[in-house]
């Protein structure tokens, strides 16, 4: 099953990226560099789908009628996910940023509302390597990752909240400003990502699950080994 | 057109690496011990 979702996921990404590159014209006012925006905009999609995921599931741990172990291994998953997700936004915004303003960085109310959320789950990754007891671990996680995502709202909302470079939402408005091939070839993107995720999410949830279970058989096998040195 | 190259390899390679360090580890995890 995960087999088939990831190479459809690698068929729509390389499709995306031949019809972003080779298919699609370019645009009058941005020319070449509008190719970006069949990879850019997908991307910090998946960051906020991947951070929605981790809030989601912090959620449903700290509520004791849906607590589960499964809930915080989705968290942390989907969270390290995300954070790969909010650097290659930032990284691709930068990008595209140099030839459009003129400089790398600046320090622009969409910028710096992501560049915080990043550095808040970055915390959050290295909080959940804290040593502690797991449910201690999970508890505080869980809060850290409700708080981090209070984030999400200002970095959408920030173009329509500040004066900023970025621009605003290009599709999610009553009048989308793009069409034809650009815009299928956008949706696609946002599609390939979408599947992208899904299928690390799968992957990245296998290992944290397999690594739980090595850290409680080593927890056990310590405490075995600690009552076979007691004499009777 | 240099810098639509350089968002597309950035982002296509980074993606590459951290999907085969999330496999590579999954098996490692797997092997039996």
């Amino acid at each position: 099953m995960s087999r088939a979702l990831g190479v459809v996921a690698a068929g729509a990404v390389a499709l995306t990226v031949v019809l972003g590159l080779f298919v699609t014209p370019p645009d009058v006012v941005q020319g070449e560099l509008v190719r970006l925006i069949y990879l850019h905009p997908p991307i910090a999609w998946v960051m906020y789908v991947a951070f929605a995921v981790t809030a989601l599931a912090s959620a449903l741990y700290l509520l004791p009628n849906t607590r589960s172990r499964m809930w915080d291994l989705v968290a942390g998953a989907s969270a390290e996910i995300g954070v790969v997700f909010c650097a290659l936004a930032l990284a691709t915004g930068s990008i595209w940023g140099r030839p459009t303003w003129g400089v790398w960085w600046t320090w622009d109310a969409r910028l710096t509302t992501t560049a915080l959320l990043l550095a808040l789950f970055l915390g959050y990754l290295a909080l959940r390597r804290v040593p502690a007891d797991i449910a201690t671990r999970s508890k505080r996680s869980a809060v850290a990752a409700l708080v981090a995502f209070a984030d999400v709202p200002l970095v959408h909302m920030s173009v329509k909240w500040w004066r900023t470079l970025h621009q605003e939402p290009t599709v999610l408005r009553p009048d989308p400003q793009i069409h034809g091939s650009q815009a299928w070839t956008m949706l696609l993107g946002f599609l390939a990502m979408t599947l992208l995720y899904a299928w690390l999410l799968v992957h990245r949830f296998r290992v944290e699950q397999l690594e739980e279970q090595l850290e409680v058989e080593g927890l056990d096998r310590a405490l075995a080994d600690r009552h076979a040195e007691v004499p009777a | 057109m240099s810098y639509v190259v350089a968002g597309y390899a950035v982002s296509l390679v980074t993606l590459a690496v951290y999907s085969a360090r999330i496999l590579r580890r999954e098996r490692a995890l797997r092997r039996p011990r």
